[in-house]
């Protein structure tokens, strides 16, 4: 065993907030916009007013925040599932790079999006 | 460097099944709820692709409500929506496991201590879901 520290921290921290955020909201999410409204269970507010709402700056901040940690939570964990699931330990640095420019692409392309929203 | 011996000693490992997580339930819960991340990236994604839509105007806002209307979306969605409920559960569970239990000298039921969490979800899925639809 060569004697290392451990530079998980740091996404672990990234990966402990996302993990209450994706905990409280995406049910909710999924639920409406997967489920909910394609179904017509809910009445749609429609194209106008939706992106009115997403036009607001606190709408943007928290779609932000929301997505990039769970991105962060997301790939962290995913890098943990495909070693363990699949016995792919040996594997796990270029796994974990793998994961890591996921979580970075996430976290640009939700940054661009949402500044681009008119 | 480290020296090695002439008969290094290996350590013993014991043969794994690829499916060891079938083995027993406490092994599939703990899979079960590690691929939930696999659907919190992928609805992220979806989200992304959203706001992506609303932001190219109504017709392209359209295309995307009439994909997310084919059967295909809503069977990956209402899977999605399973794992990530597991996923929130699970969360809230590890919160006695963490917290100091002790109150008055007694300790805390487990449900006990996680039930704040459970409070907190139905306020904030409530607030998110009056703002989606445009209630306030």
């Amino acid at each position: 065993m060569v004697d290392q520290r451990s530079n998980r921290p740091l996404p672990w921290l990234l990966f402990g907030i996302g993990g209450f955020l994706t905990a409280f909201f995406f049910p909710i999410h999924i639920f409406l916009y997967g489920i909910a409204l394609p179904l017509e269970w809910l009445p749609d507010p429609g194209y106008r007013s939706t992106l009115e709402l997403v036009h607001l700056p606190l709408t943007r901040i928290y779609l932000g925040v929301l997505l990039i940690l769970a991105f962060w939570h997301a790939f962290y964990r995913i890098r943990d599932t495909i070693c363990d699931a699949f016995d792919v330990r040996p594997l796990d640095v270029p796994i974990a790079a793998l994961c890591y420019a996921g979580a970075i692409a996430g976290t640009i392309a939700t940054v661009v999006i949402l500044i681009l929203v008119p | 460097m480290p020296q090695y011996s002439q008969f290094q000693p290996k350590p013993y490992e014991r043969p794994m099944s690829p499916f060891w997580y079938f083995d027993r339930w406490p092994y599939l819960k703990f899979i079960l709820r590690e691929s939930s991340s696999f659907f919190v990236a992928y609805f992220a994604v979806v989200i992304l692709i959203h706001i992506c839509a609303i932001s190219s105007g109504p017709s392209s806002y359209a295309a995307f409500s009439a994909w997310m209307r084919t059967p295909t979306m809503i069977t990956v969605n209402l899977i999605a929506f399973v794992f990530v409920v597991f996923h929130t559960v699970t969360w809230f569970m590890l919160v006695p496991r963490v917290m100091v239990r002790q109150v008055m000298g007694r300790s805390l039921p487990e449900m006990a201590a996680a039930a704040p969490n459970y409070a907190v979800w139905a306020v904030l899925s409530i607030a998110v879901a009056l703002f989606a639809l445009r209630v306030i």
